[in-house]
């Protein structure tokens, strides 16, 4: 059954339309929403939370339509960006404030605590104020309110984007393990990518009020369905190179590549279109089968891990992400190669083709 | 050679004597840039604060014949605290006072709030309330004494919409005096109350408003649990403030009744200026003033350790 599903909702501002959006998420999934800054990701939770109310289409909540439903008796929970913990209250009171507030027995109330708060390892920080709390234990509080009101699903808006790194990596891993645990509905939102990709089940990439593409990680990042997926998903970002599909549809030209560029998979004859490349799937140096083309070393970017190369090919920069540490020189000419394999086409829409 | 005409130079230009020093001392030029402040202070405060303690023990009346600082020729020891101790007026008009603070003050404060919680969400016409709304506290107090005296006239509008006759008088009788008082009270200060704790309220977080309800609060358990225990500060400031100036009320009363019929609205303040300017008694009032500036000097001590102590 779905958690939440949202049926073709469109709403309107002056200046800008969410939707047409359609979207369910199941029971027990982690679905993450990703976009860029203010592409209305915050504006669905709105719609499911019944903050607001779509102008046109339908929201339900475990398969019921939301319409007439107040907020509090919509059974979903919050983790808000900045927490919204009550300052004035203890960690304890905190945590069973959705439980007091609904006046649940005291029995009750204790055994939820009890065990929310051994789940989130919390019991030791109960009896401290939000403000004598470091972040990562605000965090664990403010979800641990969110577990305690037993909802049907639980919505995250950015709730780990204010950690450090180190942090946020660990609440990561927590938050999966508890949503798991839970087999809770999960509605991640968050602009970083990295940590949506890392987290989710299925992600919904929504750009300019629209939802772009709806898939597993792996889809939305081997198969982005746009440019502007492509575009978004992955760092650094995609290199696209524009160019025309050769009249017999068999190569791909652009003044960039300065090379041919075999075309597998699309039966597109002539016309304009783009070319994406994910900077990972060129390699330096020669391969056997793959096209190659020269480009010249601009800068050096060592990582550890990997090294980020900007090179020059043709007019514009190409961003190669080379495994482990490679010493290049600056200004100097370098033969690559691309994964032929792993080409991106889209048409003279922004479509992949 | 050079070298040596610089330093010689530097040398005859380096300031000489005490004013030098206190250039140079940075303590003793700020001990002469504080003095003037510091001459002005002792004569608006300290020497008006003595000359009161002087007179308070002393008999001396403007009408007494002999200056102020002869006064010692009347020196009376403490009879003026005795008679203040037993003075049946001054413990009327501190009652008074009391009575308007326990009556009006609250009514601001729970007339403040209501209409604070009504401007949390935007509406139309919601900037235009407001302006109209915050209007009274803008008016000079001794303006509302007026437009309170003319409203409660036995002919005035008051009567008149109410149903009632002319001759069934306000300011002039014995209850209802006060009555009239402190309506105008509230009418000119609510704006106050409702403008700092709407202000309070406003600074309640949204985000926090909205979790709550999420969790599953009403209204008024969420105003209850979230809203009112982080408008604490907020409350206590509102509600000193407006005890303070209730402590001190005056143009209203003067206005409207002159402290009357007979002492019916006589506060403290009113009291005071009867006892200074219509009877003369100045050294009377110097030993009520005194004694009223010791306790609630010794109140408003109590109060902030108390204060302090909460929040330690």
């Amino acid at each position: 059954m779905d958690a939440i599903k949202i049926t073709e909702a469109v709403k309107r501002y002056p200046e800008f339309t969410l939707g047409p959006i359609s979207m369910s998420v199941r029971q027990g999934e982690f679905f993450g929403i990703f976009g860029p800054p203010s592409t209305g990701k915050t504006s669905i939770l709105k719609l499911i939370l019944g903050l607001l109310s779509p102008d046109e289409g339908r929201v339900e909540i475990a398969g019921q339509d939301a319409a007439g439903l107040d907020v509090s008796a919509r059974g979903i929970s919050m983790v808000f960006q900045n927490l919204a913990l009550f300052p004035h209250m203890t960690g304890r009171e905190n945590i069973i404030f959705p439980l007091k507030e609904r006046g649940a027995p005291e029995a009750e109330i204790s055994n939820r605590l009890d065990m929310v708060s051994e789940v989130l390892h919390v019991s030791h920080i109960l009896h401290k104020n939000p403000a004598q709390m470091s972040g990562g234990e605000r965090q664990r509080i403010a979800l641990g309110r969110a577990f305690a009101a037993h909802s049907r699903a639980m919505l995250l808006d950015e709730p780990i984007a204010a950690l450090d790194a180190r942090l946020r990596e660990e609440m990561r891993v927590e938050l999966k393990r508890l949503q798991r645990e839970n087999n809770q509905a999960f509605v991640y939102v968050s602009h970083d990518e990295e940590e949506v990709m890392a987290i989710s089940d299925r992600v919904a990439v929504i750009i300019g009020g629209r939802i772009a593409q709806i898939g597993t990680p792996d889809e939305v990042y081997t198969e982005p369905c746009s440019i502007d997926v492509a575009g978004v998903i992955g760092s650094p970002p995609m290199n696209f190179f524009k160019g025309r599909f050769s009249d017999n549809a068999l190569h791909f030209e652009s003044d960039a590549l300065g090379t041919r560029i075999p075309v597998v998979g699309t039966t597109q004859k002539g016309g304009v279109g783009t070319l994406g490349v994910r900077p990972e799937d060129i390699w330096l140096g020669e391969t056997q089968g793959n096209p190659s083309l020269k480009v010249r070393i601009v800068t050096v970017e060592p990582l550890g891990g990997y090294t980020i190369v900007n090179a020059r090919a043709g007019k514009q920069i190409v961003k190669i992400r080379a495994p482990g540490q490679v010493v290049l020189e600056e200004g100097a000419w370098q033969s690559v190669s691309v994964d032929a394999r792993r080409l991106h086409f889209f048409g003279p829409d922004g479509v992949r083709l | 050679m050079t070298d040596q005409a610089h330093t010689g130079e530097a040398r005859t230009t380096r300031p000489q004597g005490y004013w030098a020093s206190v250039a140079r001392d940075g303590q003793k030029m700020g001990f002469w840039f504080i003095l003037p402040t510091f001459l002005l202070l002792l004569f608006i405060v300290v020497f008006p604060f003595f000359m009161q303690l002087y007179l308070s023990v002393t008999w001396w009346t403007p009408l007494e014949g002999i200056p102020w600082y002869s006064a010692w020729e009347v020196f009376s020891w403490f009879d003026n605290y005795l008679t203040l101790a037993t003075d049946p007026r001054l413990w009327g008009a501190l009652w008074r006072t009391a009575l308007i603070m326990i009556v009006a003050v609250p009514a601001q404060f729970f007339l403040g709030m209501a209409l604070a919680y009504l401007f949390i969400d935007q509406f139309p016409g919601r900037k235009l309330f407001y302006s109209i709304l915050l209007t009274p506290m803008m008016i000079v107090p001794a303006v509302v004494g007026l437009m309170f005296f003319l409203l409660f006239q036995g002919t005035g509008p008051v009567n008149a919409h109410l149903g009632l006759p002319a001759d069934f008088s306000w300011l002039t009788d014995v209850n209802r005096a006060m009555i009239s008082v402190i309506v105008a009270d509230i009418w000119q200060w609510t704006p106050l109350m409702f403008l700092i704790l709407l202000a309070g309220m406003l600074g309640v977080p949204s985000d926090q408003l909205l979790a709550a309800r999420l969790l599953g609060g009403s209204n008024w358990q969420n105003f209850v649990k979230i809203i009112l225990p982080r408008m604490k500060t907020v409350i206590i400031i509102a509600l000193v403030l407006r005890t303070v100036e209730c402590f001190k009320i005056f143009d209203l009363i003067y206005i409207m009744t002159k402290g009357g019929p007979g002492v019916q609205t006589e506060t403290i303040s009113v009291f005071l200026y009867k006892q200074t300017f219509g009877d003369l008694e100045w050294s009377y009032v110097a030993a009520i003033g005194l004694t009223i500036l010791i306790v609630l000097s010794v109140i408003a001590a109590k109060g902030l350790a108390y204060m302090a102590r909460k929040q330690g």
